[in-house]
């Protein structure tokens, strides 16, 4: 059997899988779920001063469909907002389906758009996955067998489409710093310890070239790496463990606290259903 | 149909791998392309703390004049952000941003006074100085717009000063 017909078989055998265990996506889609309804709770105090310096304008017919809900956020921005919420309450108790998913995505996308100045890479990476998660859910269900299949087909397909777009935002990453004569020599890392808007100023980090570089090596190889070895069964748990380290760092010492939480959200794609079963039954005693 | 199914879903994910791999090497021709530039902001989100964005680092340091006395300057970008650390309220954090957002229309390092104040952002930022930080009784403000060029393993300052009646 030669090994692109071994690939497509084991392809085939995961998509075809109607009997995968649903918690994953559950657990995945209401945590992004709660994180956007947390960002928004902290949002809510800036989003007026951020309508009244940096007004969104509606510039075409496709503006005023695409961000229609901007208009409402214009005329009352706290039943705009108190909508949200509430929406984002029902998709969290009730089962993932298409249409809260494909609302909340809507919402999420016009939230970042009428608050850009207030966006950063968190916001990106958050509706990039809740758009995925429109392709996830399985429900309703349809009642003919053949289009059943082909909805977890699809849904299949959408959670390793998942997977393999959070690798590629850290090979892009990390490949970008690889080939930066800034990163290699360590001076990014010098230039991010400038930033006087981003380091934690209760932190005190030694000036040192060598100490530089040594960071903005570890760095490249975790973003290099972890894209690879979150393939690898007996290896995830220890990528994963790496990653939840690094962007802990970056909640604290960069002062990101929304990007560092979305991407550690994001390794439940990876967490294996006997652990999210048990991590899921933990938190309902 | 099934199967049919899986092979197109099949084929669509390694040309999706493909592209990807494309856009993330960016071959010249691709550099400031308007789909490259769409498909990695929505797409493939990235890449994060690229160095041409870490480089430059901006503050304003305002104060005003009341009865022919200057106050004592605050440093308005750096508030939010030292309250944040005190606190650890993202609000503080977003408000912060939305201040140096309206810096970051205006600061360039070689800009000249006038030209800062030809600027469509300098009235949005005086605007917002008024509205959270000058009181009404001043009669002359004072803004000083510092730009940190932090490469090359130094700190490089340029500041402008501007100085406006109320």
């Amino acid at each position: 059997m030669s090994l692109y017909s071994r690939f497509q078989a084991e392809f085939n055998s995961v998509l075809s899988d109607t009997t995968r265990d649903p918690l994953p996506i559950a657990i995945l889609c209401k945590s992004l779920y709660i994180f956007l309804f947390v960002k928004i709770i902290f949002l809510w105090p800036v989003l007026s001063d951020s309508d009244r310096y940096f007004p969104f304008e509606f510039r075409s017919l496709i503006h005023h469909i695409l961000y229609a809900p901007i208009k409402l956020a214009q005329v009352d921005l706290r039943v705009f907002l108190i909508s949200i919420l509430i929406l984002l309450l029902l998709a969290v108790i009730l089962k993932v389906n298409y249409v809260t998913s494909v609302l909340i995505f809507w919402l999420s996308f016009n939230v970042s758009r009428f608050a850009y100045p207030l966006a950063n890479g968190s916001d990106y990476v958050l509706n990039l996955f809740l758009f995925l998660s429109i392709f996830l859910s399985v429900t309703p269900v349809f009642k003919s067998k053949a289009l059943r299949e082909k909805q977890f087909i699809i849904s299949n397909f959408a959670f390793l489409f998942c997977k393999i777009q959070l690798a590629l935002i850290y090979v892009l990453s990390g490949f970008d710093k690889l080939t930066s004569p800034a990163w290699q020599s360590g001076d990014a890392i010098y230039s991010i310890v400038n930033l006087e808007f981003f380091m934690n100023p209760h932190l005190t980090i030694p000036e040192s070239k060598t100490l530089y570089v040594v960071i903005a090596w570890i760095v490249i190889l975790f973003e290099l790496s972890f894209p690879v070895l979150i393939w690898f069964k007996r290896l995830r748990i220890y990528a994963l463990a790496a990653g939840i380290i690094f962007h802990i760092a970056i909640i604290f010492m960069l002062s990101l606290p929304d990007f560092g939480v979305v991407m550690i959200l994001l390794y439940s794609l990876f967490i294996p259903s006997r652990i999210n079963r048990a991590a899921y039954a933990s938190s309902l005693r | 149909m099934k199967e049919r199914l899986t092979l197109v879903l099949f084929w669509a994910l390694v040309l999706h791998v493909l592209i990807a791999v494309t856009f993330i090497i960016e071959p010249p021709f691709l550099r400031g392309n308007r789909l490259a530039i769409v498909y990695k902001k929505y797409l493939l989100p990235g890449p994060f703390f690229k160095d041409s964005q870490i480089i430059d680092n901006h503050s304003l340091i305002l104060s005003w004049k009341i009865n022919g006395a200057w106050g004592v300057p605050i440093n308005v970008s750096n508030e939010d952000f030292a309250r944040y650390h005190a606190r650890l309220n993202p609000s503080d954090l977003y408000r912060g941003r939305l201040s140096y957002m309206l810096l970051l229309k205006l600061a360039k390092a070689d800009s000249s006074v006038s030209s800062f104040k030809n600027k469509r952002g300098f009235n949005q930022l005086k605007q917002f100085l008024y509205d959270h930080y000058v009181p009404d009784e001043a009669d002359s403000v004072s803004v000083r717009i510092i730009n940190n060029q932090a490469e090359n393993f130094m700190v490089r300052t340029d500041s402008v000063y501007i100085t406006f009646a109320r």
